[in-house]
Order: C-alpha cells, then structure tokens, then sequence
C-alpha cells in the first residue's frame, strides 16, 4: 500500500511539475498587475493635464493582442520606443498573437471577458467587430485620448473610430478601396483608370485590353466568394444594408443588396473575369504570367501583393481610386485598435497608442516597416509619404488619401461576422447559377433571422 | 492483529479506486464538467460577457431550422462514406497483394511505405494537397494541360477532401488488414487449394468472410471519430479555416457560433451531434444484433 | 518458378509500385518545393527542383527570430508529456478494470464508455472559462491535460490486461508483492507493447491538433508549430502565403517523424494493430 501512495505521490509530482511550466506566467502577470494598480491611480491623476505626465511614476506592462503575425508590431514598439526614451522609461510592451483573423481574436476577447481574465491593454480588431463590443459596453471611451489630435485626424478614419458617435478606437489602417491595375498594359492599350467611371467602362477596358492580351482579365469573382469583395460592393451602394436599424432582418427586396449581388455577377459574367481562385496557389502565378492585370481590392492589398515576391512584376503595378460608380465604400473600414474598459493602466495604453498612431514620426516608423498611410492631415502633404514606391509604379499616397476621401463605412451589427457568412453562402449560390438573385435573398435573410435574430437584443 | 487484518481489508478493498483515482479526476474535470457546463449553456443566450439569459430549446429549435445544418452534417457523412469504402476497398487490396507468397520478400519493403501517409501530419499534407490539386500550378493541371478547379468547384471540392482522407487512411487499414490475414493460417488456405479452389475463389469464400469483423469493426470506429472531422476540410478548402459552407463539416457550425459570440448556440450545436451519434450508435447496435 | 507466378509477381509488383509512388508523392512535393523558389513554384509545382536553393530553409529558421524552432520543439514537448501522462493514467485504470472486482466497476465502464460519444470538441467554451479562472492559459498545461482522461486509451489497456492470466497476479500476491508492485513489476512489462503502441497512437492525435490550441493560446512562443504552418507570412498578413515557405515548413514537420517511423518501424506497426479501434 505504501508502495501505491508512493507512486500517486510521483504523479502527483510530475503533474506539478506540468504546472510549474506556466507559473513563471502567473507570476509576471502578477507583477504586471500590481505595478498596473500603482500606476493607474498615477496616470489618472494626471490624464486631462498632460500627456506627458503619463510617462512619469513606476513602469508598466502593456500587452497588446494582435493578428495575424506578432513580428511587425514587434518591430514597430521597438523602434517607437527606442525614439522615445521618456516612454520607453515607462513603458514595457508585449506583443501577443491573438490568432490568423479577426474573427480569432473577437472570440478570444469574448472568452477573456467571460473568464475575467486580465485583458490585454490594446487589442487589434477590424470595425467589423467594433459594433458588438462597443454595444455590449465592454470597451473603454478613448476621447480623451484623440482630442489632441483630432485636428489632424482625415474624415476617413474618424468615421472607423466611432460607434453610435462616441470614439472607441485609433486607426491602425484605414481601407479605403483601391484598384490595382498593371500601368504598362494600361498605357500600352490607351486606358486611363481616372476615366473608367462605370462597371460597363470596366468590362469594355477589359475588352479593350484582350484585343491586345487575349488571356488578360480584370478580376476574379468566383465562388467562393470572399466576404471583403461583397462588402466592398455593398458599402458601395446608397443603402445596402443586411440589418436595419431596429435589428430586423428585411433586405430580401432592398434595391441595393440586390444591385451589389448583380453587380458581382456581372463582372463574373463579363468575360474579363479570371476563374482563377483568390488567394490560392495559383493566385500569384496568374498577376505573374499577365492573366490578372487589374484587381478591385482594398488599399492594404499592397503588402500582399509584395508577400507574393513578384520580382518580375516590379514596377508594373499602379493604384487608382475604383471606377466612380462603385468608387464609395470600404471592406472593413478599417484595422482599429481597441482598448477594453476592464484593463489596467487605460491612461497608459491609450497615451501611447494615440501617440503611435497620430505621431507623425510615429507614422513614419509604421510606414518604413508596414507601409500602411496614416490617416493624418499632416501626412498628405508630407512628402515622406508620396514619394515613388520602390516597387509599385506610382507613389501610393496621393492614391491613397485620395480613395481614403471616398471611404464610407458599412453600417456593421453586433452579428456582422455571422450575417456576412452567410450572405456569402448565398452570394455563392447565386453567382453559380443556383439559385435566382431574388431567392438567394430570401434565403439568406431567412437563415438570418433564423440563426441570429436581432443581433441588438440584450 | 485482528484491527490490523480488519484495516488490510478495507485498504484492499480501496485499492482499485486508487488505481483509477488519477483517470476518474482528471476525467471529471476536463471532460464530464465541461460537457455538462455546455449542455446547460445550451439553454442559454450566452454572449461571453454580460448576462447570461435562460431562453429554453430556442437555440436547439432554431438550429433544427437552419438548413445549412443539416447540409454540414451531410457533408460530414458524405466525407465519412465516400472516404471509407474506397480505403477499405484498397486497404485490402493492398494486405493481400503484400501478403501473397510471391512477393514475400519484399514485404518489409511495402509495409512501411504503404503506411507513410499516417505519418504525415495532418495539416502539412493539407496543405500539400492545395498545391497538388491546384488549378493551375497542381499536378493534374500541368500534367494534362487543363485546368480543373478542384478546390472551387461544388462538383469536386468535397471529392479533393476524400481523397486526401482515403490517402492518409489506407495505410492504417492496410496494416491493420495484413494483419488479420496473417491471423488466417496457411493450413485454412492450402485445404481451401486442396479443395479446388482457386486463387479468387479463395479470396471470396473464405479471406472475405474473415475480415468480415475487421470490417465492421473499422466501420463501427470510423463512422463515430469521422463526424468529428475538421482539420481536413478547413486547411484544402479554406483560407483561415472558412471553407464555403456547401462543403464545411459539422465542426464549422459550432465554431461560426463561437466566433458569432453565440456561446449558447455552439453548445446547442454541439449536442446536436452528440444527438447525432447517440442515433447511429443505436443504429449499430441494432443491425450488429440482427447481425448475431 | 512457374511462367504464371512470375507474370503473376511482376503483376503485383506494379500495383504495389503504383501505390507506393501514390503514398510517397505529396512528400516528394513538399520536400523538391521547399527547395524551389516562388517563381519556380508557381511553374513547376510537380517535379524535381531545376536549380535547388536551400533559401528556403533559412527563411525558415529566421523566420520571426526563431519561431520555428521554438514551436516545433513545443509540440514535441507537448505531445509526448500529453501521451506520456495518458498512457500512465489509463494503464492503472485499466488495470483495476481488468483484474479487480469493485463495486460500480461495470456500470462505471459502460458509462465511460457512452461519454466516449461526445465529442471533445463541445467542451472548448467550458474549458477556456474553467482554465482561465486556474490562471492556465498560455501555458503548456493548457495543453496538456485536457484529454489525458482517454477513455478510448483505457478501453484498450483494459482490453489488453484482461488476457494476462489471473495466475501471474496469483503467483506473485502468494510471494508477498502488494497491488502496486504487481503492477509496476508484473502488469506493465507484460503490457509494454500495447503501451508503446497506444504512446505512439496519442502523440501523433496530439501533434495534429489544432482546433484546440488555436481557440485556448495567444502567446506565439508556447504555440505547436501546425499553428504557424498555414500562415507563414513575414509580412503582415492573413491571407498571402509564400507557398515555397509553407512547404518547407511542411517538410520540417513530416521528415524527422519520418526518420524516426523508419527506424521504429514496427513500434509504429504494431501501434495500429493493437489500437485497430482507433478512437
């Protein structure tokens, strides 16, 4: 018998053991959270003073929650910090992978807020999700935060930073829509983008251009369809809208989900369409052999597209506001940063992501390692931004800001995740030939009503 | 000395519940609490934070109307069914062709090749497989010159996800076949050919009615564990684990629920599969007493 | 040998040729892809690299300073401490399965046996609320123990001791030995092939998951590696992937557990065998 108990005692040691592994976590979020408490009642003490003041008092650790890669966050801190040393003196920021997509890391904000666990200081998050959590109460107000800036800030982003008219978020990345299209092939068949208004203008320049290029297409609509392109599409129009503002599901006969339906299956039908697949194996092959010369997309399509490492593409690429009649709009918005309510050191964390945001040295940094444009005033004439891009044709700010001045929000629900999911379903549908645009519609808010009911319901 | 053998008794009679002390704790605590924590979730509006609101079967009433649910459950079956005859089919094929004489010699060669698939993880031959079967840059694309969309298109999506089950699974079956076989002695065999009975002949009347139980038995595993499949679909059709829904397995409805903040609604759907395999369990249970 | 047999062979041979080639062909992929650069890729994804370039490789291993590196070793270190600790609960367990009466035992069994229904899956939600209040999360911990309690593994090592004659126990209660020493002495070393065997069955389920890890972990330097895998992007993004960076990846995870299946080969073998129930 002692025999037994003896070797209980040994798993019982080993499974400590097991647990020891995470201790060392526990233990600096613990630190973490004593320093918070110390430097919160610091901070708030001087919040409506001066930012600088922030920086003063015992360190803290921030911890911010990103996707769908931790290293350029990483690298940005780094640098930020390193040319700023009174915050770099106050300020240790860790950067934590909150999963491939943004859909990762609501849910994983949704399961730390049940746990009530310690939250991150700053969460990466698109609009889409912003809704949810902004009506659910759980994020913190950042106003104070974005006066000092606000001046500054362009139009574009303010309208990714509020719900209901209240600032909740900073802008990481405004997502203007932007056309990518080859510049020699462009020039070569006599095509100015400026003056392709219409999608008809765009279906004929595809024409135009496949006298030239037989093989040459100008998008590539298919199903699977990706919810960015129908959202795109959708924010394009007057009144698109799946929910309305009483949270009922009623847009089998609105015009304008149906136009953007058509819409997508008209370019699909165009005979400029590629079938070739978004995002697939073979998706950087067909830019590579000129069967893709033009691509309607969102702004930060830009690093992807340099992800696919094209050398020999290097060069050819320009941007260009979509054509006018579809021009409106955004997919996401925007990439935000939020701050929850129930985090520590807020006064911190918001100080320092409105710095890194709207500081235009700041942007710079966040330029040189992402590329992402700032949605800052001060930035448009700046020519740090709109000097020739190393390796798309033309510089990529005045496009830019130009496309970020077209950039209306959709008006996204608590369930906007759910409701494009299964739109896209159906969008699927119809532009496979399945079903009719009319009863893609219905079955889609069907499924709608069924599944999510009113997505602003306590 | 009689307190003592008293105590001894009563030790002894403890003995085997401190053997499976350590299973039963740990089995309570990260499966059977959380089952029940999510059954009764499932009765709830449950948003993560916030309130949780009792709303009775809504969740499961709303789900047994949702068409797409039932479209994901058939796709899992499809996935399970399509995949499981072809391995079988070959799995045997293949024990029988290793295991005949002729080629014994090469047997420790075979073996483990067959087998390699297994060893492969799951998620590394997924993603092989989107560029084998590539529209353009895959290997049939190149090889016959065409382009066939084997990852878009409804006709075959599912089919590209079959393959790659049967491809992993063969391997295993084909072992666990040979094995079976080696079961059936040589003296079975030689008086079958004493008989008169041919190579085929041999193969039907008796090696077939042999492996009958292997069979059932695979089928009996698999048809449980296969509803629960995930990482296949997911990784070959999808970007960030979305693949359309017309091929999505069961697993994506939890999860879109999970990732639409609707936490009562996951679990809900959860136990609907658990519904789902309770049925056909009772299903096997039946027809392996008709069976008998 | 007779004309017929030889034909007959030579038969066999192509078919199991054939199969072989099927087998081995997307690790042929994988491994002639991690040595091609993107723009060979996208031409030749089928055959032999023309200009092989182990560029590929140190993208890899500098790939997010290390990553790599660091994942792969944490799911080594999880799979095994996962199987480790599975087999040694669900040996004991079915050890008193097997050879004890006690009350409840059967009826426990069949219970055990029914929950093997629900799938493990259903109890995300529950799990992330109940580790987050131990303070578990992002640990290996985490990990590890959700699942331990196999009763799929307990099943087997009952199965597998109910054959292991009630004698030997007999024989060696009479020398004197106590319940745990014939365990540990007599029960385990007799059950050592099905215990290795249904090791290797839990680590391999445990080094393909990842349904589980990607809902419970946010700290990337505790992450399995099929984590990583999909998304390997060095820029900053969810969606492109370097497709030559993604096989290479593949390669790392597939090659050394190919090595080390080839030179364990019948371990492995007899892993199915023995788990032809597989769970």
């Amino acid at each position: 018998m002692r025999k037994a108990l003896s070797f209980f005692l040994v798993i019982v040691i080993c499974m400590s053991l097991f647990a020891g592994c995470g201790s060392s976590e526990e233990n600096s979020a613990g630190t973490a959270s004593s320093a918070g408490t110390a430097g919160a009642t610091d901070a708030a003490a001087v919040s409506t003073s001066g930012s600088d003041q922030v920086w003063s008092g015992d360190p803290v650790s921030l911890k911010m929650m990103v996707f769908p890669a931790t290293e350029n966050y990483q690298k940005i801190n780094e640098q930020f910090l390193a040319a700023n040393p009174e915050i770099d003196k106050k300020v240790d920021i860790n950067v934590e992978l909150g999963g491939s997509g943004d859909g990762d890391v609501a849910t994983k904000l949704r399961l730390l807020l049940a746990s009530r666990q310690e939250l991150p200081n700053l969460i990466r998050l698109n609009y889409t999700q912003l809704p949810e959590f902004a009506e659910a109460g759980v994020l913190e107000p950042v106003k104070d935060y974005i006066e000092p800036y606000e001046n500054n800030i362009i139009d574009a982003a303010k309208s990714v930073m509020k719900y209901n008219d209240e600032y909740y978020a900073f802008p990481r990345e405004i997502k203007p829509k932007v056309w990518f299209y080859r510049a020699d092939i462009f020039k070569e068949c006599g095509i100015d983008p400026y003056q392709v208004k219409t999608i008809d203008d765009y279906i004929a320049a595809g024409k135009k251009i496949q006298e030239k290029y037989p093989k040459a297409c100008m998008e590539n609509y298919n199903a699977p369809s990706q919810a960015y392109d129908l959202m795109m599409m959708m924010s394009g129009t007057e009144n698109g809208r799946f929910c309305d503002k009483d949270g009922n599901y009623n847009f089998a006969d609105n015009a304008d989900v149906k136009l953007t339906f058509e819409r997508i299956k008209k370019i699909k039908d165009s005979g400029v369409n590629s079938s070739v697949t978004e995002w697939s194996a073979d998706w950087a092959p067909a830019f590579s052999s000129g069967e893709i010369v033009s691509q309607l997309m969102g702004g930060w399509f830009k690093t992807d597209f340099m992800n696919f490492k094209l050398e020999d593409q290097k060069g050819k690429w320009a941007i260009a506001p979509w054509p006018e009649e579809i021009r409106q709009g955004s997919d996401a918005g925007g990439a935000i940063w939020v701050i929850p309510a129930e985090s520590k050191n807020k006064e911190v964390s918001g100080s320092y992501i409105s710095k890194l945001c709207f500081d235009n040295d700041a942007a710079k940094i966040i330029y040189d390692v992402t590329g992402i444009i700032p949605a800052l005033k001060s930035a448009q004439e700046d020519p740090y931004f709109n000097a020739p891009h190393a390796y798309y044709a033309s510089s990529l700010g005045p496009v830019n800001f130009e496309a970020m001045s077209y950039l209306k929000v959709y008006p996204y629900t608590p369930a906007s995740s759910q409701e494009i999911t299964i739109a896209t379903q159906y969008l699927d549908e119809y532009i496979r030939g399945k079903m009719t645009v009319n009863e893609a519609l219905k079955a889609a808010q069907a499924d709608m009503i069924s599944q999510i009911g009113n997505p602003y319901k306590k | 000395m009689q307190i003592q053998k008293k105590a001894g008794r009563t030790q002894q009679k403890m003995v085997p519940y401190l053997f499976i002390l350590p299973f039963l704790i740990s089995y309570i605590l990260f499966f059977l609490y959380p089952a029940i924590y999510s059954f009764v979730l499932s009765f709830y509006k449950y948003k993560g934070y916030g309130e949780a609101k009792f709303i009775g079967i809504s969740n499961y009433a709303s789900l047994f109307q949702y068409e797409t649910l039932w479209k994901c459950l058939g796709n899992t079956f499809f996935y399970f069914i399509a995949s499981f005859i072809p391995t079988m089919i070959f799995a045997f094929l293949l024990a029988m062709l290793v295991r005949s004489k002729l080629i014994q010699r090469f047997q420790s060669f075979y073996k483990p090749i067959l087998f390699l698939p297994q060893i492969c993880a799951v998620v590394a031959s997924a993603l092989c497989f989107k560029i084998i079967f590539g529209e353009r840059v895959g290997v049939f694309s190149q090889l016959l010159n065409t382009q066939i969309p084997f990852l878009t298109d409804d006709r075959y999506m599912k089919w590209t996800v079959v393959i790659l089950i049967t491809w992993r699974a063969i391997g295993w079956y084909f072992i666990i076949y040979l094995s079976g076989l080696t079961t059936i002695s040589d003296e079975i065999m030689e008086a079958a050919t004493i008989d008169g009975a041919n190579n085929v002949q041999s193969t039907f009347f008796i090696t077939i009615p042999l492996m009958k139980p292997i069979f059932m038995l695979a089928f009996i595993t698999n048809a449980i564990g296969s509803l629960k499949i995930f990482t296949e679909p997911n990784l070959v059709l999808g970007i960030n684990y979305d693949p359309p829904m017309k091929a999505a397995p069961f697993i994506n409805i939890i999860l879109n629920n999970l990732n639409g903040s609707q936490f009562g609604m996951a679990s809900a759907a959860g136990w609907i599969l658990v519904m789902v395999i309770f049925i056909l369990t009772l299903i096997q249970l039946k027809f392996f007493k008709g069976e008998e | 040998m007779k004309i017929n047999d030889r034909i007959s062979s030579i038969l066999i041979h192509i078919v199991l040729i054939l199969f072989s080639l099927l087998a081995i062909y997307p690790v042929f992929i994988m491994v002639s892809g991690s040595l091609k650069t993107a723009t060979e890729l996208s031409a030749n994804a089928s055959g032999f690299p023309m200009a092989p370039t182990l560029e590929n490789y140190v993208r890899l291993f500098n790939f997010d300073s290390g990553l790599i590196v660091r994942t792969f070793s944490n799911s080594i270190f999880v799979a095994a401490a996962y199987s480790g600790l599975t087999v040694i609960i669900a040996s004991l367990a079915g050890f008193a399965f097997a050879k004890y009466k006690f009350f409840g035992r059967d009826i426990l069994f069949v219970m055990l046996l029914i929950t093997m229904m629900i799938p493990a899956e259903l109890n995300m939600t529950p799990l992330y609320l109940m580790f987050s209040k131990l303070h578990w999360l992002n640990t290996y911990k985490v990990q590890i123990f959700p699942g331990i309690a196999n009763v799929f593994a307990l099943f087997l090592m009952r199965q597998y001791m109910v054959t292991i004659p009630d004698s030997l126990i007999e024989a060696a209660r009479i020398d004197g030995a106590r319940d745990f020493k014939i365990f540990y002495r007599i029960i385990m070393p007799i059950s050592m092939p099905s215990i290795s065997a249904l090791a290797i069955l839990q680590f391999l389920s445990k080094w393909n998951e990842i349904l589980y890890p990607k809902i419970m972990l946010t700290k990337k330097e505790i992450m399995p590696i099929m984590i990583i895998l999909p998304t390997l992007n060095e820029l900053d993004s969810a969606r492109s992937v370097p497709w030559e960076l993604v096989l290479t990846g593949c390669t790392l995870v597939t090659v050394p557990i190919i090595i080390v299946f080839l030179i364990f080969q019948d371990k492995f073998l007899s892993s199915v065998t023995l788990g032809a129930v597989k769970g």
